[in-house]
């Protein structure tokens, strides 16, 4: 388990179950900030071709997050053969129209709200 | 005594272990001639117990027989007159009837010399015969060394003892004016002596004294002439090992934390003058384009009224209504995040949005799809991650030849963009939400949004009522944290669908502020009423 810890949140990366969770609250600053948390899922998906994306405890998100979360699905996207399932909380504010967003971007990807 | 300056305390430690010295030294002189006056008496008593010893060891032979008295006092006095010790000085006996019997001079021998007197009149002679015959003392006359009256008279300091079986003074005697002479000569000496000690004592003292004045000195004027708002430009004195050299190594450090922390409050304050103005930029941007009365008020058959509050923070809302040729183009949105990144973003939609009016493009999508892949590309040059969330609206009256509908259709709202639902408030009471979350997507988001714009055509009725708006009225928080919510914006828009756009707004507007209470204002605030007359 690959877990980046930082000021009130923290990414985990389980390669036996092939999931990651995102839990807290993230608001860093640009594109660049978030480099190695998207680094981490592009990690993910190249080694697993099938991942579980928690973000049910991700109580905020910022739009640079969306946007990298978006980036990232459009890579999943283009490799054929990859199946992404994101697991959401459905009582947090910003989750609902941006997942569904999401899958827009892959209609193959799984969407489960709790 | 802290309130008198180092200086002088110093120079009076100084002037203290000196006048110690001078104090010593006067003590030890002192002593010196005390020592030699009684090391001189000791003498001259020793002198006299010998001659004693010599006339009682004669006296014994008389008393055994060997010598008439007569013959016994010749020889002593033969003896004693020939005896010299020291530096020349001699005996003398004086009988105690007043008549001498041995001295230094022979002619004085055999007088009566009782009333003899010297300089001073002391009657020196009675004086010795009456010390002796109380038992013996000092007697101290002047004389004048040596025969004739050329010589100076000196003082001397002489013995007398009696011998009292043959009613004898024995005396004898020693100049001690070269006591005095040794004196002063002892004196010049450990004057001399001593006084080249005090003196290079004394620099030496004043030497090092300076040392430690001077740089205090110096170092109370380098403090006292700190500028407060350059401290760390301070006089640093010369670094030096000792105390002092700690503290002004100490000192010149906090000097150079006390203007850092100066800079640091400068940085700030300046950094916060900057977002200030960054800010009254971002809020001048959102207003300079802003549509004015006159715009909205010509337009036939369509009331439009708009609102917009910025909050503290600009958050970037964007709204335009763009009366042409035949219709109204209205667009509104609202760019993530706040600041001066989010207004250029705004600018840019408005600058792309009008543009795309002017041009031939038929359709609100794919006029949607163009807006968003420049905004993607800038965006990404800007590196921000922002986005915005956009809807596009054309307004056109609807053109009826047929006269003979009643209920017609006065007008065609064309909407596209995934933006907040559309409210429309009919005249006859309906309330309906238009969900545009498959009409779009973000703009700016993805380089690529045309699968995902669609378009939806609505059609107003005389006295239909539609309400456009930006999530800052649906998401104000009121003071204990309730949002004001998408129902209560609905109610109040068909409450008073009856009134005019204007009214309308108002009514919406005063609703948000008494909901909102004193609580603080985060996100933009945009409302756009259209009312089909």
């Amino acid at each position: 388990m690959t877990v980046l810890q930082g000021e009130g949140y923290e990414v985990g990366y389980d390669a036996a179950s092939g999931s990651v969770h995102v839990k807290g609250v993230l608001r860093l600053g640009g594109m660049d900030e978030y480099l190695p948390i998207a680094r981490i899922l592009e990690n993910a998906i190249g080694e697993h071709r099938t991942l579980t994306l928690d973000l049910t405890g991700l109580d905020f998100l910022n739009s640079s997050g969306i946007a990298t979360l978006s980036k990232f699905v459009i890579t999943a996207r283009n490799h054929q053969d990859c199946n992404v399932t994101i697991c959401g909380n459905a009582a947090v504010p910003w989750q609902g129209k941006s997942l569904n967003n999401l899958k827009r971007l892959m209609p193959a990807l799984t969407l489960r709200f709790d | 005594m802290r309130n008198y300056p180092i200086t002088l305390r110093i120079s009076l430690l100084v002037a203290i272990a000196i006048l110690s010295g001078l104090a010593i030294f006067g003590v030890q002189i002192w002593n010196l001639r005390q020592a030699i006056y009684a090391e001189r008496e000791r003498k001259v008593h020793d002198m006299v117990d010998g001659a004693l010893q010599l006339i009682g060891t004669y006296d014994d032979e008389v008393k055994a027989g060997h010598l008439t008295l007569d013959q016994a006092q010749d020889t002593v006095m033969k003896i004693i007159r020939s005896m010299r010790w020291g530096n020349g000085e001699y005996y003398g006996i004086h009988r105690f009837d007043g008549v001498t019997l041995v001295t230094g001079n022979p002619a004085f021998e055999g007088h009566y010399r009782m009333d003899v007197k010297d300089p001073n009149g002391i009657r020196y002679v009675a004086e010795m015969i009456a010390t002796a015959q109380k038992g013996g003392g000092m007697v101290r006359y002047l004389q004048t060394r040596g025969t004739g009256a050329s010589g100076v008279p000196l003082p001397k300091m002489t013995y007398s003892a009696p011998y009292m079986p043959w009613n004898w003074a024995v005396v004898t005697g020693v100049y001690v004016d070269d006591i005095d002479d040794t004196l002063r000569h002892q004196f010049m000496w450990i004057g001399g002596v001593g006084g080249l000690v005090l003196l290079v004592t004394g620099l030496l003292a004043i030497l090092i004294a300076k040392s430690v004045t001077g740089p205090v000195l110096g170092l109370v004027e380098a403090i006292t002439s700190i500028d407060p708002n350059r401290p760390a430009d301070w006089p640093c004195p010369p670094p030096r090992r000792d105390e002092l050299g700690k503290i002004v190594s100490s000192l010149d450090a906090l000097m150079h934390a006390f203007q850092n922390v100066l800079e640091q409050h400068d940085k700030a304050k300046d950094e916060n003058a900057r977002l200030g103005a960054e800010l009254d930029v971002s809020r001048r941007m959102q207003h300079m384009l802003l549509p004015s009365k006159e715009e909205l008020s010509a337009l036939d058959g369509l009331e439009i009224a708009a609102f917009m509050e910025p909050a503290s923070e600009v958050g970037g809302d964007y709204y335009d209504i763009l009366p042409h040729g035949n219709g109204v183009r209205i667009g509104i949105g609202d760019v993530t995040g706040h600041g001066l990144e989010s207004g250029m973003i705004m600018l840019m939609t408005q600058s792309a949005i009008r543009t795309l009016l002017s041009s031939r493009c038929n359709s609100l999508a794919s006029e949607l799809s163009i807006i968003n892949t420049t905004i993607y590309e800038n965006v990404k040059r800007m590196g921000c991650g922002k986005n915005l969330s956009s809807a596009l609206f054309e307004y056109k009256p609807s053109v009826t030849r047929d006269s003979m509908e009643t209920a017609s259709v006065k007008g065609c709202l064309n909407v596209s963009g995934q933006h907040e639902s559309v409210i429309i408030a009919r005249h006859d009471g309906r309330l309906e939400a238009v969900d545009t979350d498959g009409l779009g997507f973000p703009i700016g988001l993805v380089e690529n949004v045309a699968d995902f714009v669609n378009d939806l055509t609505l059609s107003l009725y005389r006295g239909d009522v539609v309400v456009l708006y930006t999530d800052g009225i649906t998401e104000a928080a009121s003071e204990d944290g309730r949002l004001y919510g998408l129902e209560r914006l609905a109610e109040v828009a068909l409450n008073s669908r009856a009134l005019s756009a204007e009214a309308i707004k108002e009514a919406i507007v005063s609703d948000v502020k008494r909901h909102m209470g004193k609580a603080v204002l985060y996100d933009d605030l945009t409302l756009i009423v259209l009312k089909q007359l």
